[in-house]
């Protein structure tokens, strides 16, 4: 193939802005790496960079040996996969019905759904639910009340929707109930936008850390971003505020001492690599020729 | 219209459906707390342990689990008491929120003044202390009176246990004016005194250091310290409550001729780049950083001899002439040294302890926190149980430390966790025993900051205790107007630091005082100055 | 119509349950919405509250920094709009112009990275890059000799705004990119070939298939964005303003969220805090019925 002007000058524009974007992109990760490989005293030192100055295993050290942080650990990814898969599998399972031209209902359902994205009760109607539903300081409750997402059935539906009638068709022919067609035909050729959608829900499982500080007080079934926030507030809260008393003061610097900013970098990784892994895997699924563009024909 | 008409039909619905059900959840809730407040007479027996859950109202900072430290399970063999502390997971103020809101407070909350405190007083969920105070004396002993009635609320009952009282005639402090000892020597160790002698410091340090920063305030309120150098008997406290007393009234801060004169002397500063830039956006680590790279001449700082501590052991590490050191507050020309308080004490405690009244024990409970709080508890919880550190006591009472003790790092001690339990702390025990403790050391082994403290932060402290309690409820008609008055001074002191002429000071200087009379702070002051002259009485024990 | 309905057993069962969950968990909590009517105190209760029609409203609509707090919330999510919007589909694009798999495969690896570092992080990394005391941005623009002082960029509300965005296209581009990439690979490579065999060149090709294949998608999130456009961005506008401190920088950064955070939550104003968001909710609950229109009328995309 001939390689125009045109080739050459979009290659040129192209992979110089994408080279810019990873050397941005990539630089802060970087040297949140790099001080996690760095002594805490010489971090606050101030001027680390691009490599670590005093190298030390001791953060990651003091990191893996946190019994807390283990059992977080375990925790967050066994609630990202469970309530990955539960979501995903129920909320596809939703959306598709939602797609099909004949369901009883079908607009009443959807508006009963938008209305949920943009009007909430609030914290304490849900405190006093998931206490009367006994669901408090359970695993479950990190699970449950996430499984149906309208977001992502909204997204499943018109993918659905852009599905050829044909396919349907001929499940219908050969006998098949919307379930079995459902499970059979539909889903092998959602690839994408379930790897696309798992992919969302599970960074969103792996990153929440919210429900689990209201809800849980079971210190083994903490999940690891809260701890993480918990250290990271005890860098911001060293800025004690004036009301407390000077002695306090002294004493609250004393005990999170211990606590810097080499640390937090370290757990920050252990909360994060995990998940950024976990993109490349799912990329595969991405493959090309499977209908995704064109949607509601 | 069908449409319409059944889409409201629909919302109707689902709100009524969704209240009922309400109902039958937070009503079963309140039934259920009335019959255990019933209950809380029968007390659990003497012999079986004391346990009760705890709830630490702080993000930053939470204790360690109790029975893993050394300290607490000393506590649970002797005193037979076992605390279960609810974690806060980061998010103390809505958790706190939920709980309440479904009637499930814990035994026991170690807060801090504010709405939450308020509310629990008001809405009578917590246990009224008085008449325990005289069965258990450690409390009433080691306070004393003043500080207790203080504490009272506005029925005259007691319901809270200080935390972090300042007893007798103690006065805390952490901040105050440090210079970096190198360049103070290269600069010829000039006098340092005045404002005048200061800003020609500055100067200097500005021509001939272009890389060092002549003044590191850290943020906003320490620009505010500097307020103290301008009048004798005052403190940067009323800068942040925006008000100062004059005679027996409380009048607007605008109004005081020290704060312009602070002011437009802060705006200079800023304005020829004596001080930090960087005052309004940075983070605390930023600050560290640069103290320990050696980059600033002169700090001023609510905590400096706090920030300052790693520094200097970094800088004296690689040059025992160098590190910083504290100096005697700077002041205005012709005003008495010894008057000037650029640090504040609060006699009356900055934390608060309350028994709520789901707690099944509250006298036992109580006990334990009274006998927390005397010399004896608060010996244990800061230094670690007898026999482990230390074996004996001085003759005022504070523990020795041991040769365990002396032979440790500092790593090893931090994994201890040692005091991280305390609670119902006696400031003035701590800080007293603290020095008695650093005392036993040759002077340059001394912690930098409790010699700081010692020499001068310590005695650079004003006592403002008749000010404590003196915050309007945030919902209340005075707390809404304090609070848009809050958002119109801290707009306008920005705006005043940042002013490119004194001209441009004094204008919004004059439009803010205009705005406070507007936006009705008098009226807020007005109530404040009640609170004020009671606890005024108080002190003065009439 | 009973008839037809368990005609259609097999659907419904895909759906009931999935209603009776977002029953549950959304509508039984729904009461709370009903506070922004009552002066609510927890303790009390919801049927022990005292109700006050819309004071609260009022109280908001009459606050002094109303207009200030509607202008940022609108103009900062309009910048989002228009700014961060495109910007993951750019990236998209381009990417999908990389040949070579190595380098295409670093490049939407590394710029995801962003989105997974918290706000914290990311926020205290803004603020002291932009330092002036010590800040790398001054520091290389003053070398560079663009500029001969320092800049206050966080002092200066000007710049907030760019700031603001930056950091957050900065932090989603590349993991915003990743669904677009995902429509990208579904369209057709037959056109390609087609398309280029009639002469056309990769622009020509860009405008002609790519963006028209995945015009769907994009229009179905630009919907659902629309009817964000009152959620400017909590957590990062607090962070980048020093946790509120950086006062001067508040005539451009307080929305209606930091400002109910500040105001509501901080003085326990339970039920002002819900009258926002309820405004909130209803405004945004209205932008999705318009845009959804719009786009229905002019495409055929829709959301229902």
């Amino acid at each position: 193939m001939k390689r125009s002007l045109e080739d050459h000058l979009i290659d040129i524009v192209v992979y110089t802005f994408l080279f810019l974007l990873a050397i941005v992109t990539l630089y802060p990760f970087w040297n949140s790496l790099v001080i996690s490989f760095n002594a805490g005293n010489d971090t606050a030192a101030g001027g680390v960079t691009i490599w670590p100055r005093e190298f030390t295993l001791e953060n990651y050290k003091y990191v893996f040996k946190d019994a807390r942080l283990i059992n977080a650990f375990w925790i967050t990814v066994t609630r990202t996969v469970a309530g990955t898969v539960l979501s995903i599998l129920f909320t596809s399972m939703f959306a598709y019905a939602m797609s099909r031209r004949g369901l009883i209902g079908k607009k009443f359902y959807m508006i009963l759904c938008v209305i949920t994205m943009y009007f909430s009760g609030g914290l304490i109607p849900s405190y006093l639910l998931i206490k009367d539903l006994h669901l408090m300081n359970t695993f479950w409750v990190l699970i449950i009340p996430g499984i149906i997402s309208v977001w992502n059935m909204i997204i499943f539906r018109t993918f659905f929707l852009g599905l050829p009638d044909g396919l349907e068709e001929s499940a219908r022919i050969d006998g098949c109930n919307h379930i079995n067609t459902f499970f059979r035909i539909v889903l092998p050729v959602s690839g994408p936008v379930i790897a696309t959608l798992s992919l969302f829900t599970a960074v969103g499982h792996w990153n929440s850390w919210f429900d689990a500080s209201i809800y849980i007080s079971n210190p083994k079934l903490l999940p690891l971003q809260v701890i993480l926030n918990q250290t990271i507030q005890s860098i911001l809260s060293f800025e004690a505020s004036t009301t407390i008393s000077a002695t306090k003061q002294e004493f609250l610097q004393n005990a999170q001492s211990v606590t810097h900013k080499s640390i937090v970098m370290a757990t920050t990784m252990v909360a994060t690599i995990p998940i950024v892994m976990v993109y490349p895997f799912v990329q595969k699924y991405f493959v090309k020729g499977v209908l995704v563009g064109s949607l509601k024909e | 219209m069908n449409k319409k008409k059944w889409l409201t039909c629909l919302l109707v619905t689902v709100l009524s459906v969704s209240t009922l059900l309400s109902g039958c959840g937070s009503d079963k809730d309140e039934s259920k707390a009335a019959t255990e407040n019933g209950k809380a007479g029968e007390a659990a027996s003497q012999d079986q342990p004391l346990e009760f859950t705890m709830y630490n109202f702080d993000d930053g900072w939470q204790p360690s689990p109790w029975g893993e430290t050394v300290t607490t399970k000393w506590i649970q063999e002797n005193k037979k008491v076992n605390v279960t502390y609810l974690p806060t997971n980061g998010n103390a103020k809505q958790r706190f929120n939920a709980m309440y809101a479904s009637g499930e407070l814990p035994d026991v909350i170690a807060l801090g003044p504010g709405p939450e405190l308020d509310r629990l007083i008001s809405e009578g969920q917590v246990v009224e202390l008085d008449p325990y105070l005289d069965k258990y004396p450690n409390l009433k002993k080691s306070a004393g009176d003043m500080i207790l009635d203080i504490n009272r609320s506005d029925d005259g009952k007691l319901y809270l246990v200080p935390d972090w009282y300042v007893g007798g005639d103690h006065l805390n402090g952490n901040g105050g004016w440090a210079v970096n000892r190198k360049i103070y020597k290269d600069m010829g160790s000039p006098k340092l005194e005045t404002l005048t002698d200061l800003e020609s410091y500055l100067r200097a340090i500005k021509d001939k250091y272009p890389n060092v920063i002549p003044l590191e305030v850290g943020g906003p309120y320490d620009i505010k310290m500097l307020y103290s150098a301008f009048k004798e008997n005052t403190t940067p406290y009323f800068v942040s409550r925006m008000f100062y007393p004059d005679g027996n009234k409380l009048k607007p801060i605008t109004e005081d001729p020290a704060f312009k004169e602070f002011i437009l002397f802060a705006n200079r500063l800023y304005r020829d780049k004596l001080m930090t830039q960087d005052v309004f956006t940075q983070k605390a680590d930023q600050m560290i950083e640069k103290l320990s790279q050696g980059r600033v001449a002169v700090s001023l700082n609510v905590n400096l001899s706090g920030r300052a501590r790693v520094p200097n052991s970094t800088l004296r590490a690689q040059d025992p002439e160098a590190g910083y050191e504290f100096i005697w507050p700077i002041h205005k020309e012709g005003l008495d040294k010894n008057k000037i308080y650029p640090n504040y004490t609060g006699r009356e405690a900055g934390g608060k302890i309350v028994i709520t009244k789901n707690a099944k024990d509250p006298e036992r409970i109580f006990a334990f926190l009274d006998w927390a709080t005397s010399d004896e508890g608060q010996a244990v919880l800061f230094f670690g149980p007898p026999g482990f550190l230390w074996d004996t006591k001085d003759e005022n009472g504070f523990p020795i430390p041991n040769e365990k003790y002396k032979s440790m790092d500092k790593a090893e001690l931090d994994k201890l966790h040692i005091a991280d339990n305390i609670m119902a702390g006696n400031a003035t025990w701590v800080d007293n025993a603290k020095v008695a403790r650093e005392n036993l050391l040759p002077e340059e082994q001394r912690d930098f900051q409790t010699t700081q403290q010692v020499n001068v932060a310590w005695k650079t402290s004003m006592d403002i205790t008749a000010f404590a309690n003196t915050d309007p409820q945030g919902d209340s008609e005075e707390g809404i107007i304090l609070q848009s008055v809050k958002d119109m001074f801290d707009q306008a002191f920005s705006g005043m630091i940042y002013a490119k002429s004194d001209a441009e000071v004094e204008s919004i200087l004059k439009k803010a005082n205009e705005e406070m009379q507007k936006l009705g702070f008098p009226k807020v002051l007005g109530v404040l100055e009640k609170k004020w002259q009671q606890n005024m009485n108080i002190i003065n024990g009439k | 119509m009973n008839r037809r309905f368990i005609q259609q057993w097999d659907l419904q069962i895909m759906v009931i349950p999935a209603i009776i969950m977002i029953f549950i968990f959304s509508y039984i909590p729904m009461w709370g919405i009903l506070t922004a009517f009552q002066d609510y105190s927890p303790a009390k209760g919801f049927f022990g509250s005292e109700w006050v029609g819309f004071k609260h409203f009022r109280m908001f609509f009459n606050a002094p920094e109303f207009w200030q707090i509607m202008r940022n919330t609108i103009v900062i999510s309009l910048l989002k709009l228009f700014i961060a919007f495109p910007a993951p589909i750019v990236l998209a694009l381009m990417l999908n112009e990389v040949k070579n798999a190595f380098f295409k495969r670093f490049v939407q690896t590394v710029s995801y990275l962003p989105h997974f570092i918290s706000w914290v992080i990311v926020s205290g990394f803004v603020i002291s890059l932009l330092s002036v005391d010590s800040g790398s941005v001054n520091l290389l623009l003053q070398k560079l000799h663009i500029i001969d002082e320092p800049v206050h960029w966080l002092s200066i509300p000007e710049y907030f705004w760019s700031i603001l965005i930056t950091s957050g296209i900065w932090k989603e581009i590349g993991f915003g990119a990743i669904v677009y990439l995902a429509a990208i690979t579904g369209v057709d490579p037959h056109m390609y070939e087609a398309a280029s065999i009639d002469g056309a060149g990769r622009m020509r090709q860009l405008f002609s298939i790519t963006i028209p294949s995945i015009a769907p998608v994009i229009i179905i999130f630009l919907i659902l964005q629309v009817a964000q456009i009152l959620n400017a961005g909590f957590e990062e506008i607090l962070l980048l303003t020093n946790q509120g401190q950086n006062v001067v920088l508040r005539p451009v950064s307080e929305t209606i969220d930091t400002y109910v955070y500040r105001v509501g939550i901080e003085n326990y104003r339970f039920s002002y805090a819900t009258a926002a968001g309820l405004f909130k909710g209803v405004i945004s609950v209205g932008l999705l019925v318009i845009t959804n229109w719009i786009a229905r009328k002019l495409g055929d995309s829709s959301l229902w």
